[in-house]
């Protein structure tokens, strides 16, 4: 999503739903565990969550700035340790007021004579480093729905740790409701927001997970079809919510009655008052659509419903990334991209079963290695492939993956500007596997120990360079 | 798993026999021929695969002198043939003509019947001149009035077409030009290579001066030897998937023929060991694969429209095939 080629209040939109999602979860999920540290109440316990908005600041900034990796880590450090140290004193000194400009100068209370307990302090001290560190994080993070959707996983996550954690303490205290809905509407909100913003930039109808964005609507739209279906059955509703009609009607007659007053003077009538005047009866019969009670217990399961599905989705996506990757891991890619999830769950699940059995086989061949020494020609080739992929996965790694039309020559010439000093390992490798791959069966050979050694040589080099850098 | 019909493969002192003789006919020709060693060894794989080749280019970048030279490396016998449209087969093949001296018919052979031969301009002759040729070269012996004589070994024969000046001529259709092994581009020379060239035959003409560095029953024992070279079973199938696919893509209308696939599996062997390799690489059949399946192919006409040719086209292909590899 490039915010340069859209308006921007729909990018500024996004950002701000991300920091309240973020924020919300953050504080509920802290909220649930103060009982067990023994921080004291009162409005100073959540004040730790608030270090996101510094550290986000800083990261923005940092960023934008280009500066060398040591000052930028340096900057964040103090950064970090003075803010903390601020709402640590915010939190745990007495007899203080922001007025006094002293406060600033004078130290932690200490740990014994009334001063604060140690553990509290350190988990709290941990809790805003952790914090401070997500705030890091999210202030290089690029906005779009695949963001949003992580940093939505790691709310569920971190909220559901936090309140299983506190459950299994014995801890009774729920985390703020309000806080906890904050953080499911605004992540939807903005997951709805990113997906929108997304489809302009691709063909209509290609979202298949437009729920996102119906999700919200859909207590909106039980409701309004829950109202149409009461007003169909009783009569009474209807001239409830007619009378203001019925009224403005009324008053329109009237003024016309006036204007035409005006032409035939005579005696000025003054204008109506509303007299929306409903029957007791019908009052008592409007009780319970005027305190909603119905409506509640919709929304309330259609809320958990919503949630629950958030968090299976959440879980499942998460699994799913980590499948993913692993699987990319073994296949070289550089990248990791978001696929549906219709069909790559199972094949992620398949491509990990066939790498287990493909290592299952080489531990096999290797174990028979042991027992039937001399000939063992297939290992030998085996053992010749699987370091050749480790160049290639070398390879890979450094941005050069091999393309499925390019022979092992045509690869190594790709590679040369990158192989540096070691292009002579790159070339005896690519060499001995086009002989071992290509070739005919040889009787008298070794390619196994060659590959080993040239692989060996090949990774010295590499750290070699680095001892030289340093 | 043995891949070729022969018991034993190629082993590292055979094939080195080949490639030196190789690299010596190469180098000999490069004498008189500057800065072409492609077009020279594709030449060489063409002969030693007992295949045809066809050179279309423009007047002037040096045709006669290739086949001439290619000619006296390999001290065979060299003969040209400028086609016209009032060439007749028998000016090819031959004839039987009465000697009145010894009343009897005597056969005077044509000029088809040297090992190397120059048909220049193949496509200014009638389609019957041209069948006469084509079906020399495909049998090998050539039949005058009932007479059958064979051509000599080895026989290979370089036709020549003009891209420029098509007019009034009969270019060969894509159904005759399967019969050719390659098609090669000589080109223009480089900057380099034709001031080498200006320098090279100021005094005299290097040709004169070039002696042969390989006879001609040794190319045949060479011949037999490359038919050794070991193709692994996973080159083989590429190769075959290369010329499949000519037959699938959208924009070719007639694809690369059986004829084309089998082609093709020998000019690797034989690039393979004018290498000095016992075995053929997917690096082989990429380099052959424009030159062997290109002027087969037959293509849609629209694909013009779009800037592509069928040189294009074959190395989409070729860039669009997965070589089997790790």
């Amino acid at each position: 999503m490039s915010a340069g080629a859209r308006p921007y209040w729909p990018v500024a939109a996004l950002r701000a739903s991300f920091v309240l999602m973020e924020l919300c979860w953050a504080a509920a999920a802290f909220i649930s565990l103060a009982p067990l540290t023994g921080l004291p109440s009162g409005p100073g316990a959540p004040l730790v969550v608030w270090l996101y908005l510094p550290a986000l600041a800083l990261g923005k900034w940092n960023d934008k700035a280009a500066r060398r990796p040591r000052v930028r880590l340096a900057l964040e450090t103090a950064g970090g340790l003075t803010a903390l140290i601020f709402i640590l004193k915010a939190m745990f000194m007495k007899d203080w007021a922001w007025s006094d400009p002293g406060w600033v100068l004078q130290g932690l209370p200490g740990l014994a004579g009334g001063g604060m307990a140690p553990w509290p302090a350190v988990l709290t001290a941990g809790a805003g480093v952790l914090i401070w560190l997500r705030g890091r994080q999210a202030g290089s993070l690029r906005l779009d729905a695949g963001s949003l959707a992580t940093g939505f996983q790691m709310g569920v996550v971190g909220l559901t740790l936090a309140v299983a954690t506190a459950a299994l303490a014995g801890v009774r205290t729920a985390p703020a409701p309000g806080l906890v809905a904050g953080f499911f509407f605004s992540g939807l909100a903005g997951l709805a927001l990113a997906r929108l913003l997304d489809l302009g930039e691709k063909k209509p109808g290609a979202d298949l997970y437009a729920w996102v964005a119906v999700l919200p609507v859909a207590p909106i739209l039980v409701l309004a079809a829950g109202l149409a279906a009461w007003m169909l059955l009783d009569r009474s509703a209807l001239l409830f919510l007619a009378q203001p009609l019925l009224w403005l009607w009324d008053l329109f007659v009237r003024l016309l009655d006036y204007l035409a007053g005006l032409i035939e003077p005579g005696p000025m009538s003054a204008l109506p008052v509303p007299t929306v005047e409903i029957e007791q009866a019908e009052k008592e019969a409007f009780k319970d659509l005027l305190d909603f009670g119905w409506a509640r217990t919709v929304g309330r399961f259609l809320f958990l419903v919503a949630t629950a599905v958030m968090v299976l989705r959440a879980l499942l996506r998460l699994v799913q990334d980590l499948l993913r990757w692993l699987r990319r891991r073994w296949d070289f890619a550089v990248a990791v991209s978001v696929e549906p999830l219709e069909t790559g769950l199972l094949e992620d699940l398949l491509a990990l079963l066939a790498v287990v059995h493909g290592a299952a086989r080489r531990l096999f061949r290797l174990v028979l290695g042991f027992f039937r020494p001399g000939t063992n020609r297939e290992g030998e080739t085996e053992t010749v492939k699987l370091l050749y992929r480790r160049l290639l996965r070398w390879g890979a790694l450094k941005g050069r993956p091999r393309r499925p039309d390019q022979s092992p020559y045509e690869y190594l010439a790709a590679l040369g500007p990158l192989l540096g000093d070691k292009a002579g390992f790159g070339g005896a490798m690519t060499e001995l596997y086009v002989q071992v791959r290509y070739g005919p069966p040889e009787p008298v050979a070794t390619p196994a120990a060659e590959m080993r050694r040239l692989w060996r040589d090949f990774k010295k080099r590499r750290f070699r360079k680095r001892k030289v850098r340093s | 798993m043995r891949d070729t019909d022969t018991d034993v493969f190629l082993n590292e002192e055979q094939v080195a026999v080949v490639h030196q003789a190789a690299a010596a006919v190469i180098d000999n020709v490069e004498k008189v021929i500057v800065g072409k060693r492609e077009v020279i060894t594709l030449i060489l794989v063409a002969l030693l695969c007992e295949g045809h080749v066809i050179l279309e280019d423009v007047p002037g970048v040096g045709k006669t002198m290739l086949a001439k030279s290619v000619a006296r490396s390999l001290a065979c016998a060299f003969k040209r043939i400028q086609f016209t449209s009032d060439l007749l087969p028998a000016d090819v093949t031959g004839l039987n003509y009465f000697n009145q001296k010894t009343s009897e018919f005597e056969f005077l052979p044509g000029p088809i019947m040297a090992n190397v031969v120059l048909a220049d301009e193949i496509n200014r002759a009638t389609p019957r001149t041209q069948a006469c040729l084509l079906e020399a070269m495909e049998e090998r012996q050539v039949t005058v009035d009932g007479v059958t004589r064979p051509l000599p070994r080895p026989f290979l024969v370089l036709a020549t077409q003009n891209p420029v000046e098509q007019a009034g001529t009969f270019p060969l259709p894509e159904a005759q030009l399967d019969r050719f092994l390659l098609k090669v581009r000589q080109g223009y020379p480089s900057s380099e290579a034709e001031n080498a060239i200006v320098l090279r035959f100021e005094r005299q003409n290097p040709l004169d001066g070039l002696t042969p560095v390989l006879e001609g029953r040794r190319l045949l024992e060479m011949r037999g030897l490359c038919r050794r070279v070991f193709v692994e079973g996973s080159v083989r199938e590429y190769l075959v998937n290369l010329v499949r696919a000519t037959r699938e893509h959208q924009s070719i209308r007639l694809g690369a023929s059986p004829r084309a696939t089998q082609g093709l599996y020998n000019a690797a062997q034989v690039l393979a060991a004018v290498r000095g390799r016992v075995y053929a690489l997917p690096d082989d059949v990429k380099e052959l694969a424009v030159p062997v399946l290109a002027h087969r192919l037959v293509i849609n006409p629209e694909v013009r429209l779009r800037g592509k040719n069928k040189d294009s086209l074959v190395r989409e292909i070729v860039d669009q095939t997965a070589v089997p590899a790790e």
